[in-house]
This record gives C-alpha cells, sequence and structure tokens, in this order.
C-alpha cells in the first residue's frame, strides 16, 4: 500500500540518530518545537531510533535496487498482456469517452428515462389485462367441460394438473428455468403466446428502444467498470513482481517505495524541505536520482 | 497491505526505542489533552482508562469546541490538543454535516492512468475532504457512484461502509458486509475505508483494544464518524509546530487515539480515512470563503459535500 506518510514518521524517527550528527531528526524537532509551543521549555532528547530489516536506509543502492523494481512494479503485465497503468488508461478514456456522449445529451437521458418508464408501466399494465382476459377464457372453458366427459377433456385436464404441478414444484425449489418451462405449457394449454402479447403490448404503448448513443455510453461506462476491476487486480500482483526486481521482501519494498515517494512529495515548492525527515544520506541518493523518481511519483 | 504491515512492525520496535521522556518506563500510557489558552492542559483519554465505549460526547471537550458556521448543513472548528511525542502540539480540524442540508457527491478524481483529485478542485464546495484508502492509484473496496458500482467490495473485519442513498440519507454500515446494500437502486454512492475507530453505538473495536492494529505509529489522521444526532462527523489532525509548513508533516495521532477523539466528539460510528500524505479537507465559511488543509498527495476519490439537499 501506499503509506508513504507512516513511512516518513517512522523515517523521522528511524533517522533520528543519524539525524543528530547531520540535520536533526523531525521528530526530535517536531517534539521540541511542540514543547516549546506548550511550555516554553527544551526537552531532554529521546532515544534515537535505528533501520531495521524493514526499514532500509535508502542509501544510492538500496535506491537503485528501488527504481529497478518500481519499474518491475510499473510494466509487470497482467492475464490479458496489460499494465496495471495501461488498465487504467483505458478505464479512464472509456470513461471520459462515455462522460463526453451524456454531455452532448445532457437532458436526453432523463426525457428518455422518463418517457420509457411511463411506456413500461402501460405495457405492463396491457400485460395484465391480457392475462385477465386469458384468465376469463379459461374459466369459460373449464365452466364448458362440464358434462359427459371426452377423452379430450381428461387429456386436457390431465395435462393442465400435471403443468400445475410442475410450477409448484419448481417455484418451490426456486428453479426460475423450470418454472418458465411449465409456464409456457399451461400457456400453450390455454393458447396464450405470449410473445405475442408483448408485442401487442409494447406496440400499443410506444415502446422506444434505447437510442444508440446512450448504449453507446452504457456500454462505454461499464467497460471502463471492467477494465478498472481489472487493473486493481493487476496493482495487487505488480507489488510482489517489484518487490522481487528489488530484491527485497514485499515489506521492505513497499516502505522503501513509499518513502521514496515522500521525498518526491517534500520537494514540491511551499512544502517543507525533505531535510527535515531524511537523513543526508538519504537526500543525497535520492535527490541523485530524482527524475527517475518523478517517472513513478511525479 | 504489505506497506501497513512493515510500517507497523518498524513502528512498535521505533517507538520502544523511542519512550516519551515525561514517562520513560511507559507505565501510565498514552494521555490525551485540550491545551488550553492559559497554558495548562486538561486530560481527556487516558489509554490506560480508555473506555471501551464512548456513550457520550466528553463534555470537557465538546465545552471547548467552538462550532463556527460554514455553508448551509455544515459547522467547523479547531481545536488545538496535545499528546504524547510528535503529538505534542497537534490541531483538530473538525466538521460536522447534517445530511438533511447538504448533498453528498462522490467524485472520481482519476486522471488517465494516476490519481489527480486535491482539495483544489472544490473550490466551491460547502465541505470536501479525499475519501476511502487508496492502494497504489486505486482506492481499496467498495465504489459506487451516481448509482453504479465502479469497484467491488473488499473484505476485512475492520472496514467500514459509508452509503449515500437516492433520498439524501446517510447510512452507516460497520464491517465488510455490504450484501443489504449492493446492487440496490436507492443506493446513490458507497466506499469504504478501514480501519474502523468505533462500531455500533460508540464502542471501541477489540482490536484497538489488544494491541492486534498497532497502537504505537503516528502518523496525520483523517476520521470520518457519525454521531447520535446523524451528523456526519470530520476530524483531521495537524501538526501545530512552529516550523514553516509543519502541517502537512505527516505525524499526528495513533489509532486508539483517533477513536477516542471520535468517540469524545460523540460519534457512534467512525472510521479512518487516508490520512498521512492523502489527508485534505476544504472548507467553505459562511461568507463562502474557502478554507483549505492541503495535502502532499492527488488522490482518487473523494466526498464532496455542497449547501442544499
Amino acid at each position: 500500500m501506499r503509506r508513504p506518510s507512516m513511512i516518513i514518521a517512522l523515517a523521522a524517527l528511524a533517522l533520528a540518530s543519524v539525524a543528530q550528527a547531520q540535520i536533526g531528526g523531525i521528530r526530535r524537532k517536531v517534539r521540541d518545537a511542540g514543547r516549546q509551543a506548550v511550555t516554553g521549555q527544551r526537552p531532554p532528547r529521546g532515544a534515537p531510533p535505528q533501520f531495521d530489516n524493514t526499514m532500509l536506509e535508502l542509501n544510492p543502492e538500496v535506491v537503485a535496487r528501488l527504481i529497478k523494481g518500481l519499474e518491475a512494479r510499473s510494466t509487470a503485465r497482467g492475464a490479458a498482456g496489460q499494465t496495471a497503468g495501461q488498465l487504467r488508461t483505458r478505464s479512464s478514456a472509456a470513461s471520459d469517452e462515455a462522460a463526453t456522449i451524456n454531455n452532448q445529451h445532457s437532458d436526453d437521458r432523463a426525457q428518455w428515462v422518463d418517457a420509457n418508464n411511463t411506456a413500461e408501466n402501460c405495457v405492463s399494465s396491457e400485460l395484465t389485462k391480457a392475462d385477465e382476459q386469458h384468465m376469463q377464457a379459461m374459466q369459460q372453458r373449464f365452466m364448458g367441460m362440464t358434462g359427459v366427459n371426452t377423452p379430450e377433456k381428461m387429456k386436457f385436464m390431465q395435462d393442465w394438473t400435471a403443468a400445475g404441478q410442475e410450477a409448484q414444484q419448481a417455484a418451490a425449489a426456486n428453479d426460475t428455468a423450470g418454472l418458465r418451462r411449465a409456464q409456457a405449457k399451461l400457456n400453450t394449454l390455454m393458447g396464450v403466446d405470449a410473445r405475442a402479447d408483448s408485442a401487442k403490448a409494447r406496440a400499443t404503448c410506444h415502446l422506444t428502444p434505447m437510442p444508440a448513443w446512450m448504449r453507446r455510453a452504457d456500454s462505454l461506462a461499464a467497460s471502463s467498470d471492467t477494465l478498472l476491476v481489472r487493473a486493481r487486480v493487476v496493482e495487487d500482483s505488480a507489488r510482489v513482481v517489484g518487490s522481487g526486481a528489488a530484491g527485497m521482501t514485499p515489506a521492505q519494498f513497499a516502505m522503501a517505495a513509499e518513502r521514496a515517494e515522500a521525498f518526491v512529495a517534500l520537494q514540491k515548492p511551499g512544502v517543507v524541505g525533505g531535510g527535515y525527515v531524511f537523513s543526508s544520506i538519504e537526500e543525497q541518493a535520492l535527490s541523485a536520482r530524482l527524475v527517475d523518481l518523478k517517472k513513478y511519483f511525479g | 497491505m504489505i506497506g501497513r504491515t512493515a510500517c507497523c512492525v518498524a513502528a512498535v520496535a521505533l517507538f520502544a526505542a523511542a519512550a516519551d521522556p515525561d514517562d520513560p518506563a511507559g507505565l501510565g500510557g498514552a494521555t490525551l489533552a485540550l491545551r488550553l489558552p492559559s497554558g495548562a492542559a486538561r486530560v481527556f483519554w487516558r489509554e490506560s482508562h480508555a473506555p471501551v465505549r464512548w456513550t457520550a460526547a466528553d463534555a470537557s471537550l465538546a465545552a471547548l469546541v467552538t462550532w463556527r458556521p460554514g455553508q448551509r448543513g455544515v459547522e467547523w472548528s479547531t481545536l488545538p490538543i496535545t499528546g504524547q511525542g510528535e503529538a505534542h502540539a497537534l490541531t483538530l480540524v473538525l466538521a460536522r454535516i447534517d445530511p438533511r442540508s447538504v448533498s453528498f457527491d462522490l467524485v472520481w478524481g482519476m486522471e488517465r492512468d494516476r490519481a489527480a483529485w486535491t482539495v483544489d478542485r472544490a473550490p466551491d464546495a460547502a465541505l470536501a475532504l479525499n475519501a476511502g484508502m487508496f492502494v497504489e492509484q486505486l482506492p481499496w473496496g467498495w465504489v459506487v457512484m451516481n448509482g453504479r458500482e465502479r469497484l467491488a467490495p473488499g473484505h476485512g473485519p475492520l472496514s467500514s461502509a459509508v452509503v449515500g442513498l437516492v433520498d439524501g440519507r446517510v447510512v452507516w454500515v460497520d464491517g465488510d458486509d455490504v450484501s443489504t446494500w449492493r446492487g440496490r437502486a436507492d443506493v446513490r454512492f458507497a466506499f469504504q475505508s478501514y480501519p474502523t475507530l468505533l462500531v455500533g453505538d460508540g464502542a471501541v473495536p477489540v482490536a484497538l483494544r489488544d494491541g492486534a492494529i498497532n497502537g504505537t505509529h503516528r502518523d496525520a489522521r483523517l476520521a470520518l464518524g457519525l454521531d447520535r444526532q446523524g451528523r456526519l462527523l470530520v476530524a483531521m489532525t495537524r501538526l501545530d509546530v512552529p516550523i514553516p509548513g509543519a502541517d502537512r508533516i505527516p505525524l499526528g495521532l495513533t489509532v486508539p487515539e483517533m477513536a477516542a477523539v471520535m468517540g469524545a466528539l460523540g460519534a457512534r460510528h467512525a472510521v479512518l480515512l487516508d490520512g498521512g500524505l492523502s489527508a485534505q479537507m476544504t472548507i467553505s465559511d459562511s461568507t463562502g470563503q474557502a478554507r483549505a488543509w492541503k495535502g502532499l498527495r492527488r488522490v482518487p476519490l473523494a466526498l464532496v459535500a455542497r449547501a442544499g439537499p
């Protein structure tokens, strides 16, 4: 994870001993300044922290390895052969294009959605009417079946009962495909053509298809999101690749990268100098490779 | 996660080596106190007597917060506090927002392949701050914008989610199970972050009390919470020492201390947002003049509040 803030804090602490002989550590400076601000007194110095196996001193050799790792991280490719940066760029491009299209039709989408909602409600109402008509027709048909049982009537009743049971079982089992099949059988027995009903309702209600520009915008947005998800997967794996290339443990690499990012951030105008949080050895090593580091953190 | 683990491991060693000169044996544990105008300090939290659950705002702290009007629905304040070590002189930048009086937008801040959002991009906002936690360039966890899920939920027991509904309400989700809200048509925006600072009704998670979460590492912090009146609470730490530009140096409170700050402010739920170099916030005062506390990093996601529902 990018945690330069943690690194700076830790760096400030870890480097205090080095800084005593060089520039003074931020930890002590901050503590002293803070105490002065509060009490007007200077406190005794705290025990100096040390580098350890997780926080490596960013000397020229370590910085060189770090840059090698950063390069490997930035060029690591996912399953589809693209880097996280490329996937992020493609995602941004797709998102930007979708936004441009939507902006060009800023009011059109809302109008279409409103019209579509009205039409969908109308279609729903028409289909309900059709269902009621079919139900009435069915009831009349059942009533007409009183009297002598013919083989045709018997077969109809058997088929109807079987399809009804099938529908009940499918519903109980949350088997939507089975329910659909059973419903189709019942419709056939009732002489119902659901597809024709739907087409008729849609025509009656003037249901209009989604405009091409909206389909395109929505497709681009979905594509942007898919690319984003893939980019995040590649980001995760690239961190492992980067640490391997740097010859560091993932923890060492993450910490070194974050400290380097902090160093780059602290070079910006108006920001307190990096001298407060890095030793002179690190300042020299990082300054010498600042152009390279800006490629990754600029 | 790797970086965080590394930092935590190192932090334990380093801070152990750099004991507080006022309490070299560490017997008293950490404290947080208000810095009073008189120069005295009034302690409002002691690690050794830390509440397991905050049932109400700390009266002594609340009494010293002078809420200033911002844009409609937003109030803000600053509060000088003191803690241990680098936290000896900090300023808390506070804001509370009535969700019924503002409209929130989650702003996507990626440009090409890089995070690009800073508070400079929201000069007209009633309030804006970086949202969520960031991994490499992209946000961690769940991101829903304008009703569309851009990134799937992340999983971790100490994560929280903030969900903005179409009707303007803001819902807080403790934990990583967002299945109740995922895919719902009435969700306008959502994001996740970690670690959780307060759950349920002001309870401090066990992991913040038993050492599972590093309790010694100090960093600039930014936290978001929900108080008992349904207002969003924001607290950001800034170093307050006479070194030019020091307010942007990422040193500040520990995670348990930040939980204490949010509890003392009256939060029921709270979570950290990305702090350190990322932490940044802008608030417009009642005249529309923006006050910005800038960060050192561009971020991919921001929460922006504008006056008016």
